[in-house]
């Protein structure tokens, strides 16, 4: 089964074979650091909080990152002028729609939003891993559509089978529906869907897998630091939703590594998008200079995000607790809905800072 | 075919991407004009669905209880102790609600059942003890005593052996377990009067009276201990201290 066309990578700058499926995103060691060694070291460092009872450090560094990693995003999706002019519609209309959404479902005391955050919180952090494994095919100048399909129907049914035999995601899905009024679904049609969910990723990985041994034989294999992203990625999503029995742990534990990830990305891929800047701004230069001070400030403005939102839920109630109740939601939603095409490696500008090939689209 | 213009095809791909969200939204918002969105209702559906489920299972159980509908609970529990039979969560759970309908000879035998699973905690054995109290006193107290074994600052079964202990004239253990209770609940009422009837009754009126005339002075609408502290200034009391059911 032949994956990629050697002719359409002609432009493409190559070492030898061995480094070629090794590219990274920043370089080997912070890329094993906030990449692909993270789940490694949050297991290790979970296990170690679970045993010497440090739950409560978890759920609050997850419940603070959970918000405040929208920070970045938004300040991308909002503060990147080009970007702006090139999706504005998207941008504006976008958030004008979820605002309405979020302020209905508060207001009106309606259920259900809940059940499309969590919904769309899976699908977004299946999202990204998958997109951070394209970049790495990229980087390598792997850019078969079959492949984008196969990763993308891989992710989806690894990350939906977790889903399914989580007791505690399940549970939570279930009560969120529920709460909407949905009729009660029969446990054979859990099950069956369990099953159904099992054989497919089973058949997925077989495809994948094939197709993956199927490039090791072209001039352009996949990435080799993908299919460690993935790996380590899917392997954490189920330890954090199936092996540990507290959901809101677990959610916290996967949350902390969709966090890392998204941070190293972002500042990296605005660092680069600086350096390649003719005018930079004098926020952007502040803030991903290749310095630990710019650094640390990126850091903290998210944390300061993160920690804003939830220190004002937990001080306000009544109308007030509304007001803030959108304004996490509208973040969350806002950040869900930007991320799905700030990022887009289809976007050219988006391809120039990362620095991948543009010889075709991924 | 002529190929769709891109810009075409780009904007039939966010139309697409809105559905995903607006569709679920309609769905959702939809199913909620008209049904019942009651706690219990999506309880009840939650517990149909994850029948495996032991939390959902006495999550139900309890709301049930909450509510009033003992009965419901108890038919609950029975399915769920059915379906598993070495649920000590479901024989905890039937155990609790008959104790609380004043079934003790039901209660009792649901408590056997966590013991011979090897299951019974603290508070097992302190519900089971008080219900044997009014009738077999010496095995109450083993109760309590195995309750304690597990939970040495466990309130209800040191205010309780206490009150069985005093019955039986053993003062000197009744405030033992009493200041226990003490310990594990500062500043509670109830051990304070318990105190004082042993105070009382050990013919130290002024004592007694000194204990009962703080609690007055911190919760002035106490009326047992100011119906106690009424009687021990007209007689000396003699009853033992009152019970924590």
């Amino acid at each position: 089964m032949s994956t990629t066309s050697p002719d359409a990578f002609h432009d493409v700058e190559r070492t030898d074979r061995g480094a070629s499926t090794m590219q990274w995103i920043i370089g080997a060691r912070p890329d094993l650091l906030l990449f692909l060694g993270t789940p490694c070291l949050l297991f290790v460092v979970a296990e170690l909080a679970l045993s010497f009872g440090f739950e409560v450090a978890i759920i609050v560094l997850g419940t603070v990152g959970a918000i405040g990693h929208h920070f970045p995003g938004l300040m991308r999706a909002y503060g990147d002028r080009a970007l702006f002019v090139r999706q504005w519609s998207r941008l504006v209309i976008g958030a004008c729609v979820l605002a309405i959404v979020c302020s209905t479902f508060i207001f009106a005391d309606l259920d259900g939003l809940g059940f499309i955050v969590l919904m769309w919180g899976v699908w977004h952090a299946m999202a990204q891993v998958y997109g951070m494994g394209r970049v790495y095919d990229a980087k390598v100048g792997h850019l078969s559509r079959q492949t984008a399909y196969l990763d993308k129907a891989f992710c989806v049914s690894w990350f939906t089978t977790v889903l399914l035999l989580s007791p505690g995601r399940i549970q939570v899905a279930l009560t969120e529906l529920y709460k909407s009024g949905i009729p009660a679904i029969a446990p054979e049609a859990l099950s069956n869907l369990q099953l159904a969910a099992i054989i497919a990723t089973s058949a997925t990985t077989g495809a994948w897998l094939l197709h993956h041994l199927d490039s090791r034989k072209t001039d352009r294999p996949e990435s080799l630091t993908k299919v460690i992203l993935f790996s380590g990625s899917i392997a954490f999503w189920w330890y954090a939703n199936v092996l540990v029995q507290n959901v809101i742990i677990g959610v916290a534990l996967f949350e902390i590594l969709h966090d890392v990830q998204y941070l190293g990305f972002v500042w990296n891929f605005k660092n680069a998008d600086l350096r390649k800047a003719e005018r930079p701004a004098r926020l952007s230069a502040m803030l991903f200079s290749a310095n630990p001070k710019s650094l640390s400030l990126f850091v903290i403005l998210a944390v300061v995000y993160g920690t804003a939102f939830r220190g004002a839920e937990q001080i306000f109630s009544g109308t007030a607790a509304q007001v803030i109740a959108i304004l996490v939601l509208l973040s969350t939603l806002l950040h869900f809905y930007t991320d799905s095409f700030i990022w887009n490696l289809r976007d050219a500008p988006v391809r120039k800072v990362l620095g991948v090939d543009d010889a075709e689209r991924a | 075919m002529r190929p769709i213009h891109p810009r075409l095809r780009r904007r039939l791909k966010v139309a697409a991407t809105w559905l995903w969200l607006l569709i679920p939204i309609a769905v959702l918002t939809g199913s909620q004009m008209g049904s019942s969105r009651s706690e219990l209702d999506w309880q009840r559906k939650l517990a149909h669905s994850l029948p495996d489920n032991q939390s959902v299972q006495i999550d139900l159980i309890d709301a049930l209880v909450a509510r009033g509908r003992h009965l419901e609970a108890i038919e609950w529990g029975e399915e769920v102790i059915r379906r598993n039979p070495g649920s000590d969560e479901g024989f905890r759970a039937l155990l609790n609600v008959n104790a609380a309908l004043g079934r003790n000879h039901e209660a009792l035998e649901h408590f056997e059942k966590i013991r011979q699973l090897r299951r019974a905690n603290a508070d097992d054995y302190a519900t089971a003890a008080t219900l044997l109290h009014g009738s077999d006193v010496t095995r109450a107290v083993e109760l309590y005593r195995a309750a304690l074994n597990l939970d040495t600052e466990h309130f209800a079964a040191n205010m309780n052996l206490a009150s069985a202990l005093a019955e039986n004239g053993d003062l000197t253990g009744a405030r033992s377990h009493l200041l226990r209770a003490r310990s594990a609940a500062p500043g509670n009422a109830s051990v304070t009067i318990g105190l004082a009837q042993l105070d009382a009754i050990a013919g130290d009126a002024e004592s007694a009276a000194l204990r009962l005339q703080e609690i007055l002075s911190t919760d002035p609408a106490n009326e047992r201990a100011r119906r106690l502290l009424r009687e021990i200034q007209n007689t000396t009391i003699n009853e033992p201290p009152l019970r924590e059911d």
